[in-house]
């Protein structure tokens, strides 16, 4: 019996992808005054930009024969179909989704989650996706996943 | 597999450990964890070739066989999961079932 089996372990595989956007926080339910107190510099007229982190935390059996839970080069085509559509984009103006979602770390995590879970359970069935950890800053990261108080 | 793998490699691997204890702990319990650390792992396995020891030296198996060196250890059940870097774009996870 492997340790995987005896003692109920699990293998995470954790990859980093890397995607630069501009983005604009802001709400038209509130005042000028109203957005600028809640999102600071995030609500700019111009936008701000970052330098994003996305880390995706994918599970699944060990295979026998490779040794892997997931090739890296597959998981890296499906991260590359998440952040491709982000990367050196407006998000408010290139991206449907944030143009109804203003476009804060939370909802850039939520949405990168949402698609990526589509694109890994549509090709490999037997791999989840725990969660993603989106880096806005390297002070500041939003978590989005499932039962994240496993973790 | 990917074609990087098939070469023969080095990685400078990072290893966080994360145990469960019911105290606060003390400075003497991260030096003796330090020296359990360096001892089962880094002497034995430190620049010495993973593909010899293991019939497939990927991150994940590498990753569940210093774990199992680790629960095996006097630290036993202590260990809940240990984090593998490998570069800075992979990590790897192996972790207990949660209680």
């Amino acid at each position: 019996m492997s340790l995987e089996q005896r003692d109920l372990i699990s293998v995470q595989v954790i990859r980093r992808a890397y995607f630069s956007s501009a983005v604009r926080c802001y709400s038209e339910n509130l005042s000028q005054e109203a957005n600028q107190k809640l999102y600071g510099s995030l609500y700019s007229d111009h936008g701000m930009g970052h330098n994003y982190i996305l880390d995706c935390y994918v599970t699944g059996p060990v295979n026998q024969e490779s040794g892997m839970v997931i090739g890296i080069s597959e998981l890296d085509t499906a991260l590359r179909e998440i952040t491709s559509t982000l990367d050196h984009r407006f998000l408010n103006y290139d991206i449907p989704y944030f143009k109804t979602n203003v476009p804060t770390a939370e909802n850039i995590a939520k949405y990168s989650f949402d698609r990526l879970r589509d694109i890994l359970s549509h090709h490999y069935p037997g791999l989840s996706l725990l969660k993603v950890r989106l880096y806005e800053t390297e002070d500041f990261w939003v978590d989005y996943g499932v039962n994240l108080s496993n973790f | 597999m990917g074609l990087g793998c098939s070469h023969l490699h080095g990685h400078d691997f990072k290893m966080e450990i994360t145990l469960r204890s019911d105290q606060p702990r003390s400075h003497q319990q991260i030096a003796q964890l330090d020296e359990i650390v360096h001892s089962l792992i880094q002497v034995p396995y430190a620049g010495k070739p993973m593909h010899e020891l293991l019939p497939v030296a990927t991150g994940e198996a590498i990753s569940l066989y210093f774990f199992d060196i680790l629960r095996k250890s006097i630290l036993s059940e202590q260990v809940i999961s240990i984090k593998l870097r490998e570069t800075r774009k992979n990590q790897f996870k192996v972790k207990s079932a949660p209680i």
